[in-house]
């Protein structure tokens, strides 16, 4: 199909079709190999230029895939063969207002440029995804993505007071706004938080910020055995809040140490990195209780400091664990997520996973949320190695679903977790899934093919 | 055994930087200060070999405005024992002459047996200061090394030079300068970060070490600073069968073949 | 007034031959005053050397021969240098910005007070005396800077001036090595380049082929060798090949490898990270090839071709040997 009308149809620069330059927009960092090649890549500068796409491609009934920096890790941009690709790279303007403490950002803006207007004001806006760099404000709406401050300052969801979404028939609504309560009407906002592009596209966010953060105080903590480690995880969390509580296993510890050369224990069998973020002195009796609470758990050694230098040298540990685990090979990044008390049994038996398939699988988690990250390390050339690989990946998932806890903690479902979410939420929570994806998109040309089966919404 | 390693804080070659037009002094302002990457592959070998053998201890040395001190801090957090800053106002646009002046005098001054530097720097890209400093604190110099093995007499080393590779070997007192061809740094670890602050930093001014910068000697002297007009892009062709006959045609044209 | 003295290393390679740096150094060196050639080798090296001193500017050349130039780093360079600083008192001192002239330039420097200019791209002479140019920060500034009296030491980086010097029969000057000081460095082993090849080396090359992720494989990097090779051309690569395992890392260019001033670049499906292009984007001509109509070599490419360079180039090749039988 040729696209001249949607070429003609947006002003100038818009659209690509271009081959090797869309190969640059087919795939998220899931590298999905099931990619299509899209039909076109249109580069939107404004609300109107999505809603000609959109409408463009409902008439058509071509599929619209809606991408921020393509930092996915689930494979929800993946390029649909033949569908549009509506990349918001070129919409990141940013407009901070310090008197309602609120931002109205555009969905292609990188989270770290939302950070950094904020800071401008003296504010901050917290969910720290770790590809903050290069991640998009618009994708972690998508997502409703989390990170490592989420322990204690919540989610993407808990700062958004409102959204701008064209529909799939091309209308373009506001929901919510600057405004911290407001009770109008079903919380549609909600709705769009964390649909990964499958019932509308968000062109504008109004997002909360709140002070900025104090200076933390840091602590690494290194244990013998896994349960000592899962022990103190329970004990801290039952009884404080810290800003950050990351858990590092033996694996990523020695993938660590060989990218690093820092000196950690290779012999060790968890490492723990907690942040205080409370004014100085209750950040010093914080670390001070939580690091009585490592020692009564037999924690093997354990630093802290209150310099922040310091501590952003402490934590450099846990920031170098995926580049390190990924210089071992290609990794299948899972995102399961238990209960905390089940933190252990879901660590015991990824370990079990990874020797019955005979792949390394390297742990690392937001410890005091529960929602770990297994990263599976397998050899690209070696096939038979790379299907164990992917066997294991759903093996990790049905055991976090066994354990009470989730297929996905923040990085959605995408097109690679698509077929245990059925399995996860259960027959009612998916037919309401497909009832309200009908209700919005019943041509299913937003983003199709992720979260939901394109073969059950017809039926 | 004593080795003294030169550190150098730049401004990060990964973003802008940016010289003032008026003053063509570095605008702090326009970029991150780093440690000069190659500065941190002299460290690493420093240290290394300290680990490997006994009785050697690693000084840093710079010179630089007082936010060198958090590198030097960081810097000391890899396992160097102690750092040494020159920090005196007179060394704002220093020249490689004044420059080697206070390294050497400030080395001479600590005393050491192996000097060990980057072999060019990502700002200054000059590359003559560890030579110059061997030259006066009369010591040999090996630089722009490939490999570096110490002894505790001697230094030796590959480099790269017209046709070939030598292999060079100066007895100490030496000043070594190392390629990236060399080990990166690591990372500092727990231990290191919480003893840095402990370390000993000392700083000198250039009274201190008996210099005058206004002093009547050689000086090299800045005469203008200008931005170069960013290249533009000029014609582009899509390939319609002939484009490797129209390129050729364009460089006989320009005379370029 | 008689023209002001211009000191002039011109290294000799392992074969025999001057560098190839030697013409823009005498080139230089005439644009500012009389070019002074110094040569010193190992015996039995210098004579050839001297007289090619000769066509490319060089109205006298020093001449020092001593075994210890193969056994001792430096230090007898320098002590020629030293000896004829003391009988001239040149204006300036020219030496390649390269390991071994950077060497010289330092100790030099300091045993006879002078400034020093280091990794300067041209030079000319103002009413005041001698001007160097420098080319700061990946080529985003120039200055020009000069010293408030004395000789200027210059390191001339490869490449970097087009002036050539008038073909001279040349004084030869022999001249004896002094007492060299007993702590140099010792050379103590030397093994030829394995990749020595008719293939000029890439940082004083004239043109310059460059390779990039974009050729696939090693394999496919045959192809920017093939280009190069037809061309007479310097072979260069982006990290991104080095990183791939295309191309050794002595090939890298940009702001960790070398750095590069061609008269033309030929960027090989490159697509031009400000790291490469702070590499190579003083080149006068830069010449793209690459599919991707939106990678950012484009933007600074004279000529941008946007196709496949398995198809461009061996047409380019074939095409060029058409027309040189």
């Amino acid at each position: 199909m040729s696209c001249e009308d949607l070429v003609s149809a947006l002003p100038e620069g818009r659209v690509i079709t271009e081959p090797a330059t869309m190969e640059n927009y087919r795939w998220d960092r899931a590298n999905d190999p099931d990619a299509g090649t899209p039909l076109a890549v249109v580069r939107a500068e404004s609300t109107s230029d999505i809603q000609t796409v959109v409408r463009y491609a409902a008439e058509r009934g071509i599929a619209v895939v809606p991408r921020g920096a393509g930092s996915g890790l689930s494979g929800g941009s993946t390029a649909v063969e033949g569908g549009i690709v509506l990349s918001m790279e070129r919409m990141r303007e940013i407009t901070v207002d310090p008197l309602t403490r609120t931002a109205v950002v555009q969905p292609g803006a990188f989270n770290s440029e939302v950070k950094a207007a904020a800071a401008e004001h003296g504010l901050w806006y917290p969910p720290d995804p770790s590809s903050y760099e290069f991640c998009s404000i618009g994708g972690n709406i998508a997502t409703n993505a989390g990170g490592l401050c989420c322990v204690k300052y919540g989610v993407t969801t808990d700062y958004v007071l409102g959204l701008g979404v064209v529909l799939a028939d091309g209308r373009s609504v506001q929901l919510g706004g600057p405004r911290l309560k407001d009770v109008a009407g079903l919380d549609l906002t909600k709705l769009f938080i964390g649909s990964e592009g499958t019932l509308g596209v968000i062109t504008e966010i109004t997002l909360r910020l709140i002070p900025a953060q104090r200076p933390p105080t840091t602590l690494v903590a290194t244990f013998k055995t896994l349960d000592a480690s899962t022990d103190a995880i329970l004990a801290i969390s039952s009884s404080m809040r810290p800003s950050m509580l990351e858990f590092m296993d033996r694996p990523t510890i020695n993938a660590v140490e060989d990218a690093t050369r820092m000196g950690l224990d290779r012999e060790a069998a968890a490492m723990l990195v907690v942040q205080s973020d409370e004014p100085a002195e209750f950040a010093a009796q914080e670390i001070a209780k939580i690091e009585a609470l490592c020692h009564e758990h037999q924690a093997d050694e354990v630093f802290s400091t209150t310099d922040p230098d310091e501590g952003e040298a402490f934590v450099v540990a846990r920031r170098m664990a995926i580049p390190a685990v990924e210089q071992k090979g290609s990794l299948l990044l899972e995102d399961v997520g238990v209960p905390l008390p089940k933190l252990g049994d879901l660590v015991r038996g990824i370990e079990r996973i990874a020797q019955q398939r005979d792949i390394v699988i390297a742990v690392i988690a937001h410890a005091g949320d529960g929602n770990t990250h297994p990263l599976l390390v397998f050899d690209p050339t070696d096939h038979e190695q790379k299907e164990r690989a992917h066997l294991a990946y759903g093996e990790v998932m049905d055991l976090a679903v066994q354990l009470g806890g989730t297929i996905t903690g923040e990085h959605g479902v995408g097109r690679l977790k698509r077929p245990w979410l059925a399995g996860y939420i259960g027959a009612d929570a998916l037919d309401l899934n497909h009832r309200i994806k009908m209700a919005l998109d019943p041509l299913n040309v937003l983003n199709p093919g992720a979260v939901l089966d394109p073969a059950a919404l017809k039926s | 055994m004593r080795i003294a390693v030169l550190v150098k804080e730049v401004p990060d070659s990964y973003g802008a930087r940016r010289l003032n037009l008026t003053t063509g002094l570095a605008e702090r302002e326009a970029s991150d200060r780093v440690l000069d990457e190659i500065t941190s592959r002299a460290v690493e070998a420093a240290v290394s070999h300290a680990e490997s053998a006994e009785g050697v201890e690693v000084v840093l040395v710079t010179m630089g405005p007082e936010s060198a001190e958090s590198m030097l801090r960081k810097t000391l957090a890899m396992g160097a024992d102690s750092a040494h800053h020159v920090l005196d106002p007179g060394l704002l646009g220093a020249d490689m002459t004044l420059s080697a002046e206070v390294l050497a005098a400030v080395l001479q001054r600590i005393g050491c047996d192996l000097v060990i530097s980057g072999d060019v720097s990502s700002d200054g890209t000059g590359g003559v200061i560890p030579t110059m400093i061997a030259e006066r604190i009369g010591a040999a110099h090996a630089t722009s090394l490939d490999s570096l093995t110490i002894t505790d007499s001697s230094v030796t080393g590959n480099r790269e030079t017209y046709g070939g590779t030598v292999t060079v070997e100066a007895q100490l007192p030496a000043v070594v300068s190392v390629t990236e061809r060399l080990p990166d740094a690591r990372f500092p670890g727990f231990k290191g970060i919480m003893a840095a602050k402990k370390k000993p930093l000392e700083t000198y001014t250039l009274a201190d070490l008996g210099i005058d910068p206004a002093a009547d000697v050689p000086r090299s002297i800045l005469l203008s600073v200008t931005e170069a007009p960013a290249r533009t892009a000029g014609e582009k062709i899509h390939d319609e069968g002939d484009a490797g006959k129209r390129l050729a045609e364009y460089l006989i044209d320009k005379k370029l073949v | 007034m008689a023209q002001q003295k211009i000191l002039t290393y011109l290294p000799v390679l392992p074969s025999g031959e001057l560098m190839g740096s030697a013409a823009e150094l005498l080139g230089a060196a005439a644009q500012l005053g009389s070019p002074v050639g110094v040569i010193v080798t190992t015996p039995g090296m210098a004579e050839a050397a001297a007289e090619s001193a000769g066509e490319l500017g060089a109205a006298t050349v020093r001449v020092a021969e001593h075994e210890a130039v193969g056994t001792t780093l430096t230090e007898p360079t320098v002590d020629v240098f030293t000896t004829a600083w003391e009988d001239l008192r040149p204006e300036a001192v020219l030496v390649p910005n390269d390991i071994d002239g950077r060497d010289l330039a330092a100790r030099l420097s300091v045993r006879t007070h002078s400034a020093i200019a280091a990794d300067v791209v041209g030079v000319h002479r103002d009413e005041e005396g001698i001007v160097a140019h420098h080319s700061v920060y990946g080529s985003t500034f120039t200055t020009e800077s000069a010293t408030t009296h004395g000789t200027l030491i210059i390191t001339l980086r490869e490449g970097a001036v087009d002036y050539r010097g008038q073909p001279v029969t040349p004084e030869i000057h022999r001249v004896e090595l002094g007492e060299l000081p007993p702590q140099a460095a010792s050379i103590t082993e030397f093994s030829a380049s394995v990749e020595a090849s008719t293939r000029p080396d890439l940082r004083g090359a004239p043109t310059v082929v460059a390779g990039g992720r974009g050729l696939g494989s090693a394999e496919g990097f045959a192809l920017a060798e093939q280009l190069a090779d037809a061309l007479g051309a310097g072979l260069g690569a982006s990290r991104a090949a080095v990183d791939a395992g295309y191309a050794p890392h002595s090939l890298q260019v940009g702001q960790t490898g070398v750095t590069v001033a061609p008269d033309l670049y030929i960027a090989l499906g490159i697509s031009g990270a400000v790291q490469h292009l702070a590499g190579m984007q003083t080149a006068k001509t830069v010449v793209a090839i690459n599919k991707d109509p939106e990678a950012p070599i484009f933007d600074i490419a004279d000529l941008g071709i946007v196709g496949d360079v398995f198809e461009v180039v061996p047409q380019l090749i074939e095409t060029l040997k058409a027309q040189r039988p």
